[in-house]
C-alpha cells in the first residue's frame, strides 16, 4: 500500500511482519548489486581513457610494477581519479538526499540552492587573491563558503509568504549562484594569470586534481558521511512535516542543525576537492528513490553507492568524447543534468508554486 | 499615460535622428597634415581596402607583439600601441624592452581606448584583423590597416607591414640578414640542429601540442624537426597528460608562466607536470632535456623576437655531445 | 496605496486613463536625472569637455576632436546604456509580475545565458564581430524558446517557467563553461569581458538595435500592462473577466523576452539590472502598473549609466566593463532586501 508524502514521493505502508522482511531482503540484495555495480564502474573507470589499458595491466600495475607508461598512467593518473570519483561522488549525493530531507523540496541540491557556487567563490578568493597554496589553509573557506550559502539562500527562500517553498529556494540559490558568478568573473578578468589557471577549476573536474586535496578533505568528507547515514530515520519522520515530527518525538531544530552541517561538511568538500560539479546531487536521490522508494534509511546508502556510479560513468563518458582530449566531468553532468531536472518538473506535481 | 509614451518615444527618435546626422566621415580627426593628403595609395587588408598615406610618420599600432616588432625593426617607432592588460609594468612585447621610448600607451589589446588614440593623432593605424567591432571608428580618426596576421609565417606578415608603411626593401635585407643567421645557427650546431623537438604548453589536466604556430614556423625553418609522432598534425591540438609519450623526442620546450619562480612552481600546473611520473618516464626526461622557457618571450612573434629565439636556442639545443 | 490620482480623458472623451501622480512625479525626476548624469558622462575622459561643449557637439555644432569624441564615442555609448538599461528593467518587471516572485529575472532563467553562449561561441572561434549582436539575440530567442516550450503542460504555470528556466541556464553555462576552458586564453580572455556585459566600443548600430526593439517592444509591453494586473487575480477570475489567459502570458513573455534579447545583444549579460530595479520601483510607488513599468525602464537606464561612468572613470587608467559595477551594486542590494523582507514577516 502507498500513501503521498509532502515531497512528492510516496510513501510504502506494511501491511504484515511478512511483507516488510521480504522487503528487506529485497534491499539488502540490491544493496550488494549496488556495490557490485560501484566496483565494476571504478574498475571501467581505471580502465578506460585516452590509452586504453587492460584488467589484467591494471592488476600487475599493483602487484608487478615495471615502470611502463600503461602502469604509470594507472598508478598515478586513473586510480587517484577513481578515488576522488569515488569520495565526491558519494559526497554529493548524499549531500543531496539530506538537502531534498530537510528541505522538503525535490529540488534540493548543493548545486542549485547555490551552495555549491558559495564554497567555489570562496576557495577560488582564497587561492588567488589570498594567495593560499597548501589545502589545508584553503579548504576552510570552502566549508565557510557553503555555510554562508546555506544561510543567505534559505533565509532569502524563506521570507515572504508561504515559506521556503521549491520554487523560492531554487530561486534563491539561482541568483547567488549568478551573484558568485560576476564576482569570479571580475576576479578573472582583471589578473590573466588567474583566469588562466582558475577557469579549469572552475569547470569541475576530478582529472588534474591535487590527491593531497582529496586527502585532506577525507575526514570531513567521512564525518559528513557518518552524520548522514545515521539521520535516516529521523528524515522519515521530517518528510511527513514539522509537527507530525514532533509528535513522534523528535527535536526538529536540532536535527536541522545536524542535517545542515552535514551538508556543509559534504558539499565543500566535494568543492574543494574538485571543484564544483552539477547535478549528480540532485538526480541521484530522485534515481535511487524511483527504484526502492522514499525511506531514507535506505535512500542514503543507495545514494552513497549511485552517486559515484553516475559521478564515474560522467568521468568515462568526457573521456571518450573527446578523444584524444578529455571533457571535464562538470560539463558532462551539466548537460545531461540538465534535461533530468527539466523532466523532473514537468513531471512532479508537487512543484506548482 | 499614453502621451508620455509618444513623447519618449518622440524624445528617443530625435536623439538617434540627431546623432545619426553627424556621423559619416567627412573629416578625419588627425592633424591637419598637408602633405599627407597628396601622396596616397589604396591597400588591401583583412577587413577591406583603405586608402593610406605614402609616407606615414605618426603610427598607432593595436597589437604590441609581433606588429610593433614589425615596426621597431623597420625603425619606424610608433606613437602609440595598445599594450597588454593587467599590471604589469613593461605593456608591450617583453623582448623590445628599450626600444620602445617614446610610443604612448593607447589602452589594453582587447579593448583599445578609442579617445587615447584620437588623442596620438595618428595618420595611420594597424589594427588586428578580428577588430572589426571598432574598425569603422578607428577609420574616422585615421586610414586603419587591419593586418592580416597568420600567427605562425612572421616573414610574410613582415613584408606585408613593411609594404603598407613603405619599407619594403629595408625588410627584404632584413630578412636576408635573418636568414644568414639561421644558415649560422645550422652550421654552428651542425648534428645538434638534428633534433626532434616538441613545444608543449601544460594545463591542469592536458596538454596543448603546439603546431604551426610562429615558433615552429622558425624552428622549422632553422631545420630542427617535430617528432615523428606529431607529423600527421596539421594544428595545435590539445592532449590528454596520459598521451604525454606523444611529445617525447630529443628535447622538449614547455611554456612557463613566470621565469621559474620557485615559491609557486609547485602550485603551477607546469610543476606539477614535469615532477609526474609519467612524464618521468619519457626519453627526454630521462636525459635530462626537458627545458621551460618563458612564454613572455617564447609566445611571441616578429623579426626581431626571432632572433632572440634563435639565441635562446642556440643555448638549449647546443648542450647535446 | 491609496494616493492621488489624475483622470484623464484624450480624444474628445473617448479615452481615459487615470494617472497615479507619484508615479509621474518619480518618472519625471528619473528622466531628468537621466538627462543629467548622461550629459555628464559626455563630459568625462582623457578629453575633457564641458557641458557646453558636449551639448553643441550632440546638436551638430562642434568641430574637430569634440565632435568625434562625443557623437562617434561618448554619445552612442550612453545612449546605448539608457536603452539597454531600461530594456533590462522593463524586461524584469514583466518577469517578476507575472511569476509574481522579485526573485525572477531574465539574468538567471535563461535568456542571458543563451546568448553567452552563442556569442561566446562566436568571439572564440574568431568569427565575424559585426554579427555578434545577431548571434546573441538568436541565442537569447532559442533559449527563450525552449524554456517557454519545455514548460509547457496545457498552460504554462509561474513555478515551472522558473525551474525549467534553471535548467537551460545551466546548460548553457556548461556549454559556454566549455567553450573558455578549450580555447586559448587570448580569445577566453576576450570572451570574458563581453560576459560580464561591456558597453565598449557602442557605435550608432547598437543605438538602432536598442533603439528599434524599444519602439516596437514597449508599446506593446504598456498596452499589455493593465491585463497583467488582472491576471495577478488568478487564472480564474481573470478568464472569467474574459481574458484569454494563455495568449496573454505568451504575449507578455514574448515582449519581455524579446527587450531582454534585445539589451544582451546590444551589450552583453549586464547582469542585475533586471532583477534589482523593478524591486525599487515597486518600493517607491506600489505594485505592477504600466506606470510602474516605465519607471522601471528609467531607473534601469539611469542605473546602467551611472554604473558605466563609475566603471570607466573610477578606476583609470584601468577601465572595467559595466556589469562589473553592476554586480557589485547587486551585494548590498541582496543584503538590504534579506534585512526588509525578514523585518516584514
Amino acid at each position: 500500500m502507498r500513501a503521498a508524502t509532502p515531497d512528492g514521493g510516496t510513501v510504502g505502508i506494511y501491511t504484515s511482519a511478512f511483507d516488510r522482511r521480504r522487503a528487506s531482503i529485497r534491499r539488502t540484495l540490491g544493496l550488494l548489486i549496488a556495490v557490485g555495480l560501484l566496483a565494476w564502474v571504478a574498475l571501467m573507470s581505471v580502465r578506460i581513457g585516452s590509452v586504453p589499458i587492460e584488467s589484467g595491466t591494471v592488476l600487475d600495475a599493483f602487484f608487478d610494477f615495471n615502470g611502463s607508461d600503461e602502469h604509470v598512467i594507472v598508478r598515478s593518473l586513473r586510480v587517484p581519479r577513481t578515488l576522488i570519483g569515488l569520495g565526491v561522488g558519494a559526497a554529493l549525493a548524499v549531500a543531496g538526499v539530506v538537502t531534498q530531507g530537510v528541505t522538503r523540496n525535490p529540488l534540493g541540491a548543493p548545486d542549485i540552492l547555490g551552495i555549491n557556487a558559495g564554497a567555489a567563490f570562496a576557495v577560488v578568493t582564497a587561492i588567488h587573491v589570498l594567495g593560499f597554496v597548501s589545502p589545508l589553509g584553503y579548504v576552510w573557506f570552502a566549508f565557510a563558503g557553503a555555510l554562508c550559502a546555506v544561510v543567505v539562500v534559505y533565509a532569502l527562500g524563506s521570507a515572504g509568504s508561504g515559506g521556503p517553498t521549491p520554487v523560492k529556494l531554487a530561486l534563491s540559490g539561482a541568483v547567488l549562484t549568478a551573484l558568485l558568478g560576476s564576482w569570479t568573473t571580475a576576479l578573472v578578468v582583471l589578473d590573466q594569470r588567474t583566469l588562466d589557471e582558475a577557469r579549469f577549476w572552475l569547470a569541475g573536474s576530478i582529472a588534474g586534481r591535487d590527491l593531497t586535496v582529496f586527502v585532506t578533505v577525507l575526514p570531513f568528507l567521512l564525518a559528513g558521511l557518518a552524520m548522514s547515514l545515521v539521520l535516516g530515520r529521523q528524515l522519515n519522520a521530517l518528510s511527513l512535516g514539522d509537527d507530525v515530527a514532533r509528535a513522534l518525538g523528535q527535536r526538529t531544530g536540532w536535527v536541522r542543525i545536524v542535517c545542515t552541517t552535514a551538508v556543509v561538511l559534504l558539499a565543500g568538500s566535494a568543492v574543494a576537492a574538485a571543484g564544483p560539479v552539477a547535478f549528480v546531487a540532485l538526480a541521484t536521490p530522485h534515481i535511487v528513490r524511483s527504484l526502492i522508494g522514499p525511506d531514507y534509511r535506505w535512500v542514503l546508502p543507495y545514494s552513497l553507492l549511485l552517486g559515484p556510479v553516475l559521478l564515474l560513468s560522467a568521468d568515462i563518458l568526457g573521456r571518450i568524447l573527446m578523444r584524444p582530449a578529455e571533457l571535464q566531468v562538470g560539463i558532462v553532468t551539466a548537460v545531461f543534468g540538465a534535461p533530468v531536472l527539466i523532466h523532473l518538473v514537468r513531471s512532479n506535481r508537487g512543484l506548482e508554486a | 499615460m499614453k502621451r508620455r509614451v509618444v513623447v519618449l518615444g518622440l524624445a528617443m527618435v530625435f536623439a538617434v535622428a540627431a546623432g545619426c546626422r553627424g556621423s559619416l566621415p567627412t573629416e578625419d580627426v588627425s592633424a591637419e597634415d598637408p602633405s599627407s593628403r597628396y601622396d596616397t595609395r589604396v591597400v588591401k587588408h583583412a577587413l577591406g581596402k583603405t586608402e593610406i598615406p605614402a609616407d606615414p610618420q605618426r603610427i598607432v599600432v593595436l597589437n604590441p607583439y609581433a606588429i610593433l616588432d614589425y615596426l621597431i625593426a623597420l625603425d619606424m617607432v610608433p606613437v602609440g600601441s595598445t599594450g597588454g592588460e593587467g599590471l604589469d609594468d613593461y605593456p608591450f612585447g617583453y623582448w623590445l624592452e628599450g626600444r620602445t621610448d617614446g610610443v604612448e600607451m593607447v589602452g589594453g589589446t582587447i579593448e583599445p581606448d578609442l579617445e587615447r588614440v584620437a588623442a596620438a593623432e595618428p595618420d595611420l593605424i594597424l589594427s588586428n584583423p578580428w577588430q572589426e567591432d571598432i574598425h569603422k571608428e578607428l577609420n574616422q580618426i585615421a586610414p586603419t590597416v587591419a593586418v592580416p596576421l597568420s600567427y605562425s609565417d612572421f616573414e610574410e606578415e613582415f613584408r606585408y607591414v613593411a609594404d603598407v608603411v613603405g619599407q619594403a626593401d629595408k625588410a627584404e635585407e632584413l630578412i636576408e640578414d635573418h636568414h644568414d643567421r639561421l644558415q649560422a645557427f645550422k652550421s654552428t650546431l651542425g648534428g645538434s640542429a638534428d633534433a626532434e623537438v616538441s613545444v608543449i604548453r601544460v594545463f591542469p589536466d592536458s596538454i596543448r601540442i603546439e603546431v604551426d604556430s610562429y615558433v615552429t614556423t622558425l624552428l622549422d625553418a632553422a631545420g630542427v624537426r617535430r617528432p615523428p609522432a606529431q607529423e600527421a598534425l596539421k594544428e595545435s591540438i590539445d592532449v590528454s597528460i596520459e598521451q604525454a609519450r606523444l611529445i617525447d623526442g630529443d628535447v622538449i620546450l614547455v611554456y612557463s608562466a613566470d621565469n621559474g619562480a620557485e615559491q609557486d612552481r609547485n602550485e603551477r600546473a607546469v610543476g606539477k607536470f614535469l615532477d609526474h611520473p609519467l612524464f618521468g618516464n619519457l626519453d627526454a626526461a630521462r636525459a635530462g632535456r626537458v627545458h621551460e622557457v618563458d612564454s613572455r618571450l617564447w609566445a611571441g612573434g616578429g623579426i626581431l623576437w626571432a632572433d632572440m629565439i634563435l639565441d635562446d636556442l642556440s643555448g638549449l639545443l647546443g648542450g647535446q655531445s | 496605496m491609496s494616493s492621488r490620482h489624475l483622470d484623464v480623458r484624450l480624444v474628445r472623451g473617448r479615452i481615459s486613463m487615470r494617472l497615479s501622480l507619484p508615479t509621474m512625479g518619480a518618472a519625471i525626476i528619473s528622466v531628468l536625472l537621466v538627462g543629467t548624469v548622461g550629459a555628464w558622462a559626455m563630459t568625462l575622459g582623457d578629453f575633457r569637455l564641458s557641458v557646453d561643449e558636449v551639448v553643441r557637439a550632440v546638436a551638430g555644432d562642434a568641430a574637430g576632436p569634440a565632435d568625434f569624441i562625443v557623437r562617434t564615442l561618448r554619445m552612442p555609448r550612453v545612449l546605448v546604456g539608457i536603452g539597454v538599461g531600461f530594456a533590462f528593467a522593463a524586461s524584469g518587471a514583466i518577469f517578476q509580475g507575472l511569476v509574481r516572485n522579485p526573485l525572477v529575472s531574465p539574468d538567471i532563467i535563461g535568456v542571458n545565458a543563451g546568448a553567452s553562449l552563442a556569442a561566446v561561441f562566436l568571439i572564440v572561434t574568431r568569427g565575424p564581430m559585426s554579427l555578434l549582436p545577431l548571434a546573441a539575440f538568436a541565442g537569447a530567442l532559442i533559449a527563450a524558446l525552449a524554456v517557454y516550450g519545455l514548460a509547457w503542460r496545457k498552460g504554462i504555470s509561474g513555478g515551472r517557467l522558473v525551474l525549467v528556466g534553471i535548467g537551460i541556464n545551466a546548460m548553457a553555462i556548461a556549454g559556454t563553461t566549455f567553450l573558455i576552458v578549450r580555447f586559448p586564453i587570448e580569445v577566453v580572455s576576450a570572451a570574458e569581458l563581453w560576459l560580464s556585459g561591456t558597453l565598449y566600443a557602442r557605435g550608432w548600430e547598437h543605438v538602432a538595435y536598442i533603439g528599434v526593439a524599444l519602439a516596437l517592444l514597449l508599446p506593446a509591453a504598456l498596452a499589455l500592462s493593465p491585463h497583467l494586473r488582472t491576471l495577478q487575480l488568478g487564472d480564474d477570475v481573470a478568464r472569467a473577466l474574459g481574458i484569454r489567459v494563455e495568449v496573454l502570458r505568451f504575449s507578455l513573455l514574448a515582449v519581455a523576452g524579446g527587450l531582454a534579447a534585445a539589451a544582451v545583444a546590444a551589450a552583453g549579460p549586464i547582469g542585475f539590472v533586471a532583477l534589482i530595479v523593478p524591486h525599487i520601483a515597486r518600493m517607491l510607488v506600489g505594485p505592477f502598473t504600466a506606470g510602474v513599468l516605465l519607471l522601471s525602464g528609467l531607473l534601469g537606464a539611469l542605473l546602467v549609466i551611472a554604473s558605466d561612468v563609475v566603471a570607466q572613470h573610477a578606476f583609470a587608467p584601468l577601465s572595467l566593463p559595466v556589469g562589473l559595477v553592476t554586480a557589485a551594486v547587486g551585494a548590498p542590494y541582496f543584503l538590504f532586501l534579506l534585512f526588509r523582507m525578514n523585518q516584514r514577516t
